[in-house]
């Protein structure tokens, strides 16, 4: 027999629905590959969207001090504000869309987000910033898929249909971290 | 987009949660639907000892018999349903079919009948 215990049959009984869409963004081309996958599937679906970005903790830098926390707060708002033009970006689409930046382990955090948001469904691109060197799929992508309670679409190489227009930037200038 | 569903089965219950979606999709967005279970039989075993064959043949009665159960519930569903049965090592047979029918989607369950226990 299957062990079985009362998280999984609380998971196994929720009735499926696919209203809100969890789609975690470190602005690699992978991401926005698997952003523009979303939006179709949202569109499809008539669900809506929540973009999500991991702030990853504060490393010490060569001086073994911790940055202002004034600097920290420049990062965080230089963050938002990209989030925002991402999601500015699809208006044309006339899809809810709604952004989040958290700070944390990036797949500790995407697996929370799904569950505080009460995301009904993960769309993630599987080889993210730290490019495709981190095994043949991110080790990210692969946490998110192992535990997540909600399902998850990996996106490996997006497919899309005869004429489709796409919406999101194929790549986005890249940020240093400061 | 997303026209052709592929669900990977091995009727477990979280499969069979798999099986939920993939006709919920299948549904609303109006896809077809093939469901592939795949009776694992590793390629050491030498299928001509008589042992061999009356295993992988109780596998496959079994996986047919669910399909068709199967089948036939998404099809009170008014889905379109194919469904296929492989042999070999679950993982690649998967991706042989999804690629062989161009699938849009592949829908499988994350935690399926336990074999090793994953370390994580």
């Amino acid at each position: 027999m299957e062990p079985a215990d009362a998280e999984d049959d609380g998971v196994l009984a929720r009735p499926v629905t696919l209203e809100r869409i969890l789609v975690p963004v470190d602005f690699s081309a992978c991401s926005l590959d698997a952003l523009e996958y979303a939006v179709v599937v949202a569109q499809q679906a008539k669900a809506s969207l929540m973009l999500l970005h991991v702030l990853e903790p504060v490393s010490y830098g060569l001086d073994f001090t911790l940055g202002h926390s004034r600097t920290r707060e420049l990062v965080r708002e230089n963050w938002t504000k990209r989030l925002e033009d991402l999601a500015s970006s699809l208006k044309v689409t006339d899809i809810p869309v709604e952004v989040q930046l958290q700070g944390g382990f990036p797949a500790d955090s995407i697996l929370d987000s799904a569950q505080t948001l009460s995301c009904d469904l993960i769309v993630m691109g599987t080889h993210g910033r730290r490019g495709i060197s981190h095994a043949i799929s991110g080790s990210v992508a692969e946490a998110v898929l192992r535990k997540a309670l909600c399902p998850v679409i990996a996106v490996r190489s997006p497919k899309f249909g005869p004429g489709h227009r796409r919406v999101i930037p194929i790549e986005m200038s890249p940020v240093t971290h400061t | 987009m997303i026209k052709r569903i592929l669900l990977a089965t091995d009727f477990s219950r979280w499969a069979r949660r798999a099986e939920d979606y993939a006709c919920a999709l299948a549904c609303s967005w109006k896809a077809s639907l093939t469901v592939l279970s795949v009776a694992e039989f590793p390629p050491e075993l030498n299928p001509d000892y008589s042992v061999n064959q009356l295993y992988l043949g109780d596998l496959l009665k079994h996986a047919s018999s669910q399909l068709v159960d199967l089948k036939s519930r998404a099809e009170r569903r008014g889905i379109a349903v194919t469904t296929r049965v492989a042999t070999g090592i679950p993982s690649e047979e998967v991706i042989t079919v999804a690629q062989a029918e161009d699938s849009d989607l592949l829908v499988v369950g994350t935690r399926g009948r336990p074999a090793l226990r994953m370390s994580c």
